[in-house]
C-alpha cells in the first residue's frame, strides 16, 4: 500500500478538527492528532498549546493544520496565550522543515476588530512570516456535527420562533462544513501559494436574519421572525446582565455584530474551491430530514411501533441510494398519524422506479422484515389455532372490503 | 511447432466453465476472459443463522446484515425481476450490463450481470435432462448423455430415480442423495391424485449438496437459499475456478471485457474494453446468450435479426387449508420443494416448482395482494404456513422474440409471444388449478400470473439455425469462433435449461479439445 502524505492537525478533537480528520482521510492523508484526538482510529500525540510538540508527532509530517484555540478565562490579565502557544508551535515545525502550515484565523481577524477574538486572531497571524505559513480567514461555519457556534446558533433557532437579535441586517459569509474542510485540505498541499491569507467564505454575503430564517426553515422546518435591536441599548443591557449570566457577555455580542466583510472571490477562485449558497448548502440537511420524518411515519405504519433507529436510518440510505433521494410530499397528518394511511394507500400499482408512495411502502416493508421487531409480525414459528387463523383471516378481509372504496378515491393521488 | 496463442474462453458462468474442463483436461493452453470483477467478500457470511432464528431472534441483533445485505443493497427495486436479484444479489450486480451491450428492450425482461459466475452466483440450480423430442435435434443425443453425467457428477445433483418426475427428468445420472422436502410438500407428494389429469408431483433435481463435494458443503437446512447459500451447497460456476486456476495451463483474467471479436487473417481477435487486443487460436463464446449473441452479430456485420427463445412463465400461489395455523418449519431448505408437469390437452405442456411460501420474503408476496400494508402482513403472517407458491414454464416455441443489432452497435430486443400463448398458459392454468384442488392444493384466485417475456431468464436460440452455427457450435462465416453457451440450442421444451446448456458446452468442449490438440 502507498502511504498518503501526512497531516498534523491540532484541536482534531473540536467541531472542526473532527470533521477536518474525517475529511483528510477520505482524501488519502494519513492524520495524525496532536492533543486531544477525534476518535480512537486517528493517533495523536498528548500536547497542550503552549508546550514544545513532541518531536515524533511532527517528524515526517507533510503538513500541519492548526485548530487549536485557547479560550482566555473569563477576566484574564497578561498575555493571551495562543500568541506564544502558535509561536511554539511554529518553531517546531520550522525546525523540522514542514513544508505546509495553514492557521485557522477568522474572517474577524483584523487589528482594529470590534471584538478581541478578532484582535487576536489577528495578532496570532504576526506571527506566521515563512512563506510556507498560511492563514486561512475562516467565515461562519454551518452543517456537519451540531457543534461550535453552529450549534449554538441550531439551539437558538428551535429555541423560539421570534428571535430578537442585534445586526441583524449585517451581511454574513458562511462556509459549509465540507467546503471549508475541502478548502483547508487544498491549502495544505497548493504548492505554489500566491498570498499569506486565504478567505475561506462565501465571497457573496447574505445577511445574519436572512441566514438564520433559511436554516429556521430547510434545517428546522419552522417559520423564524428575526427582530432587529438597536446595538447601544442592547450593550447596555448584556453589561447589567452579564454580571448574572457571565455566558452572555459583550464579547459574544459585538462577535456576532462585528463581523466585517472580506473580498476573497480571488482566493476561492485560486483554490478552485466551490461554495454553494446557503439555501443549496442547507439542502441536502432538509431533504434528509423530510425523509427521515417519512421514513417515522412509514415505518410505523408497517411495524405498528416506532421503528427502531437503525431502521430509520436504513430507510434514508434507502431512499437516497434506491429511491430518488428525495421525499415525497405527504401531508402532514400522514406524517403525524401514520395510521391513517390505512385510508389514504393506493390499491396495486406497484410503480417501477417512479418512486411512488407504494415502492416506498414496499421498501418500508421490506426494512421491518429486515429484523425481528417486524418479521415477528409476518412470520408465526410457534403456530396458531387453526379456527383462530381462519377467525382472523375472516375478520381482516371484512376490514380490507370496507376499505378498499375509500382507498381507492383517498389513494388514488398517491399512485 | 505448436501454436502458443491459448484457446480463448469468454465468460465464467456454467456455460463458459463447463466448456473449458474438456479443454483443460486435454491440456490445451486455456485463457478465460470475463468481464466482471473478482468476487469480492460473499453477501453471504458463512456462519449466519438460520432464516427462522434471522427472523425471530432478537439476540443474533444485526439479522439485516444477512436480509438486505451489509451495503443494503437488498432495498433496490429490482421490478418484476426475480426476488432473488434483490434478496441474494451481490451490490451493484447486473447494473453496467445493459448500458455495456447497449440493451433497448421493449416488451422484454433482459437480464444479466457482469459478474463472477453470471448468473449462476443468483439462480434456483433446478436442473432437468432434456429427452427425445424435447432435445434440439442438431445435437448429438449419445455424446449429450455422456456430457449429463460428466457435468452431474462434477456440479453435485440430488435427486431420486424412485420418484414419479424421475422419467420426465431424467434417469440413470450420478445422484446424490435428496434433499429432505418440507411437510407442506410431503403431504401434497402423499396424496396421489386420481390421475387422468395429465398432473404428475414428484421431486425435483437441484444443483445443491447433500453430501460435501470438494470445498463446497451439504446443506445446512437453514433454510435461506432464496438470500444466498452460506456453506457452498448450490452450484455456483464461480466456485468451480479455483480448482481450474490449480491446472497449470489455465488463466484467467477478470475485468477483461470483451467487445469485439475481429480477424487478423491467421485466426480471431478479441478486443477488450481498454483497447488491448489479444489473439486466439480459437475463440469460444460463453457470455450468456444476450452477450454472446452481441459479439456474434457485431462480427459478421450487416443488419441482422435472429429468434431469441425463452420459456413464457407464470407464477400463481396453492392454498391448503388443512395447514392454516400449522408453525412455520425452522428447519429445512429452502429452494423448490417439488417439481410438476401438467399436460394441457392438444396443447403442450407447463413445466414448474413449488417453494413453502415463508422461504421467500413475505413483501414480494404481499405486494400482489389488494390489502392495505398492515392488513397485508396480517393475511400473509396467517396464510404463509399453508401456501406453495409456484412456478411453470411453458416450451419456448410460445416466443416469439426477436433480437437485432443496431446500427450503433446496442442489442435491440423485442419481445412477443406467439398467437395462442395466452390461451395455452390459460388453459394451463384451469387445468392446474383444477388438478391441485384434487390434491386439496387451491390456486388463489387472480393469483395465476403470466410474467413479462424474459424475467425468467431462460435464453436461447440465437444462433441454433444452420446458417448460423454448425451442430459443434462452429459460427458460420467466422473462423475460429465457436459459441458453447444456450444460444446455440434451437429447442426449448418446459424445462430449466441451464444443465443441459453446461452439457452442451461440455459436447462442445470435448469436441473442440479433440480436434485443436490433434494440430
Ligand atoms: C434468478 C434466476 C434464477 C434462475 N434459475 C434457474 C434454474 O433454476 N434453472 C436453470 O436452469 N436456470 C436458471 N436460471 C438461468 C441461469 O442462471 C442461466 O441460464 C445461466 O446462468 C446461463 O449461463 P451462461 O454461462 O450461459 O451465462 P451467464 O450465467 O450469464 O454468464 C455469462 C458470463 O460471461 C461474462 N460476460 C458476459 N459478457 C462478456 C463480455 N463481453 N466479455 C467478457 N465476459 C463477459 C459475464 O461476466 C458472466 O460471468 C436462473 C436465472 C436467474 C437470474
Amino acid at each position: 500500500m502507498v502511504a498518503g502524505p501526512r497531516l498534523v492537525i491540532t484541536g482534531a478533537a473540536g467541531y472542526i478538527g473532527a470533521a477536518l480528520a474525517a475529511a483528510a482521510r477520505r482524501d488519502g492523508w494519513r492524520v495524525v492528532a496532536l492533543g486531544r484526538s477525534p476518535d480512537p482510529t486517528v493517533p495523536s500525540h498528548p500536547w497542550r498549546l503552549g508546550e514544545d510538540p513532541p518531536a515524533e508527532a511532527l517528524a515526517g509530517a507533510d503538513a500541519v493544520i492548526h485548530l487549536a484555540h485557547q479560550w482566555a478565562a473569563p477576566g484574564a490579565q497578561g498575555e493571551d496565550p495562543n500568541i506564544p502557544g502558535t509561536e511554539r508551535l511554529l518553531e517546531a515545525t520550522r525546525r523540522h522543515g514542514v513544508r505546509r502550515v495553514v492557521f485557522a484565523s477568522s474572517i474577524s481577524a483584523r487589528e482594529d476588530a470590534l471584538n478581541a477574538y478578532g484582535r487576536l486572531k489577528w495578532r496570532v497571524e504576526q506571527t506566521l512570516r515563512a512563506p510556507v505559513e498560511l492563514s486561512a480567514r475562516i467565515g461562519l461555519v454551518y452543517g456537519g456535527a451540531d457543534a461550535g457556534l453552529w450549534g449554538l446558533l441550531c439551539k437558538l433557532v428551535r429555541l423560539t420562533p421570534i428571535l430578537p437579535m442585534v445586526g441583524g441586517g449585517r451581511p454574513i459569509q458562511p462556509i459549509r462544513m465540507d467546503e471549508l474542510c475541502d478548502g483547508l485540505l487544498r491549502l495544505a498541499r497548493m504548492p505554489a501559494p500566491t498570498r499569506a491569507v486565504y478567505g475561506l467564505a462565501s465571497p457573496t454575503t447574505i445577511s445574519f436574519s436572512a441566514f438564520l430564517r433559511t436554516v429556521a426553515r430547510l434545517r428546522f422546518h419552522r417559520p423564524l421572525m428575526v427582530i432587529s435591536l438597536p446595538l447601544g441599548p442592547v450593550l447596555a443591557a448584556v453589561d447589567l446582565v452579564s454580571r448574572v449570566v457571565p455566558a452572555i457577555n459583550r464579547e459574544r455580542v459585538l462577535g456576532l455584530a462585528g463581523l466585517p466583510v472580506i473580498d476573497n472571490a480571488a482566493d476561492i477562485a485560486e483554490l478552485g474551491l466551490e461554495i454553494r449558497s446557503v439555501v443549496d448548502g442547507l439542502a441536502p440537511f432538509a431533504r434528509r430530514k423530510a425523509i427521515l420524518r417519512e421514513g417515522r411515519a412509514l415505518l410505523r405504519y408497517v411495524l405498528g411501533v416506532s421503528p427502531p433507529m437503525g431502521m430509520l436510518r436504513h430507510y434514508v440510505t434507502g431512499i437516497e441510494s434506491y429511491g430518488g433521494g428525495r421525499p415525497l410530499d405527504l401531508p402532514a397528518p400522514l406524517l403525524t398519524v401514520p395510521g391513517l394511511l390505512r385510508l389514504a394507500e393506493p390499491v396495486g400499482g406497484k410503480g417501477e422506479g417512479r418512486h411512488t408512495l407504494v415502492e416506498r411502502l414496499e421498501m418500508a416493508m421490506i426494512l421491518a422484515e429486515s429484523q425481528p421487531v417486524g418479521a415477528r409480525r409476518l412470520y408465526d414459528y410457534g403456530g396458531t389455532p387453526r379456527w383462530k387463523s381462519v377467525l382472523g383471516l375472516v375478520g381482516i378481509g371484512a376490514i380490507e372490503a370496507l376499505l378498499l372504496p375509500v382507498r381507492m378515491v383517498l389513494g388514488r393521488r398517491y399512485r | 511447432m505448436s501454436d502458443a496463442r491459448p484457446v480463448v474462453v469468454v465468460g465464467s458462468g456454467p456455460a463458459g466453465v463447463s466448456v473449458a474442463w474438456p479443454l483443460v483436461e486435454a491440456g490445451l493452453p486455456v485463457l478465460m476472459l470475463d468481464a466482471g470483477a473478482e468476487a469480492g467478500p460473499s453477501r453471504v457470511a458463512a456462519d449466519r443463522s438460520s432464516l427462522a432464528s434471522l427472523r425471530t431472534d432478537f439476540g443474533t441483533g444485526r439479522s439485516w446484515r444477512h436480509l438486505i445485505g451489509p451495503t443494503l443493497s437488498g432495498l433496490r427495486n429490482v421490478g418484476y425481476a426475480s426476488p432473488k436479484l434483490r434478496t441474494s444479489a451481490a451490490p451493484g450486480f447486473g447494473e453496467d450490463y445493459a448500458v455495456a451491450l447497449g440493451l433497448d428492450a421493449s416488451g422484454f425482461r433482459a437480464v444479466g450481470a457482469f459478474s463472477p459466475g453470471g448468473l449462476s452466483a443468483v439462480w434456483g440450480a433446478v436442473v432437468c435432462a432434456f429427452q427425445g423430442e424435447e432435445l434440439d435435434p442438431r445435437i448429438d443425443a449419445g455424446a449429450l448423455d455422456e456430457s449429463y453425467r460428466r457435468v452431474a457428477a462434477r456440479i453435485g445433483i440430488n435427486g431420486s430415480d424412485d420418484d414419479p418426475l424421475a422419467d420426465y427428468l431424467g434417469r440413470g445420472l450420478p445422484l446424490q442423495p435428496p434433499l429432505p422436502v418440507s411437510s407442506a410438500a410431503a403431504a401434497l407428494l402423499a396424496k396421489k391424485g386420481p390421475g387422468g389429469d395429465g398432473l404428475t408431483v414428484g421431486r425435483l433435481r437441484t444443483a445443491i449438496l447433500t453430501r460435501d463435494l470438494g470445498d463446497r458443503n451439504a446443506c445446512d437446512l437453514g433454510r435461506a437459499c432464496m438470500w444466498g447459500c452460506g456453506v457452498g451447497a448450490i452450484y455456483n460456476s464461480a466456485d468451480e475456478l479455483p480448482a481450474l486456476w490449480g491446472r497449470d495451463n489455465f488463466t484467467l483474467r477478470w475485468r477483461a471485457e470483451v467487445v469485439a471479436v475481429e480477424s487478423d487473417g491467421s485466426g480471431p481477435v478479441l478486443r477488450l474494453r481498454d483497447g488491448e487486443k489479444v489473439a486466439a487460436r480459437a475463440v469460444i463464446l460463453a457470455a450468456g446468450v444476450l452477450s454472446t449473441t452481441r459479439l456474434v452479430l457485431a462480427a459478421r456485420g450487416g443488419g441482422q435479426s435472429v429468434p431469441l427463445l425463452n420459456n413464457p412463465a407464470v407464477s400463481f400461489a396453492l392454498l391448503s387449508p388443512s395447514r392454516l395455523g400449522r408453525p412455520l418449519a425452522a428447519v429445512g431448505h429452502g429452494a423448490a420443494q417439488l417439481g410438476f408437469r401438467q399436460i394441457v390437452a392438444g396443447k403442450g405442456e407447463l413445466f414448474g416448482m413449488l417453494y413453502d411460501a415463508d422461504t421467500m420474503s413475505a413483501v414480494d408476496i404481499m405486494s400482489h395482494m389488494p390489502f392495505s400494508r398492515p392488513g397485508a402482513a396480517a393475511v400473509a403472517r396467517r396464510l404463509l404456513p399453508a401456501v406453495m407458491l409456484g412456478l411453470g414454464y411453458l416450451p419456448g416455441a410460445y416466443s416469439r422474440n426477436r433480437v437485432t443489432l443496431a446500427a450503433d452497435g446496442g442489442l435491440k430486443i423485442e419481445g412477443e409471444t406467439s398467437a395462442d400463448c395466452a390461451a395455452t398458459m390459460a388453459a394451463a392454468g384451469k387445468a392446474l388449478r383444477r388438478s391441485m384442488a384434487r390434491l386439496g392444493a387451491h390456486m388463489l384466485p387472480g393469483s395465476f400470473r403470466p410474467y413479462p417475456p424474459g424475467a425468467e431468464v431462460h435464453y436461447a436460440g440465437t444462433l441454433a439455425r444452420p446458417e448460423d452455427s454448425t451442430a459443434d457450435g462452429a459460427i458460420v462465416g467466422l473462423p475460429g469462433v465457436v459459441v458453447a453457451d444456450a444460444s446455440v440450442i434451437g429447442r426449448l421444451p418446459a424445462k430449466t435449461h441451464t444443465f443441459t446448456a453446461m452439457a452442451n458446452a461440455d459436447r462442445i468442449g470435448r469436441l473442440w479439445a479433440a480436434r485443436l490438440s490433434g494440430v
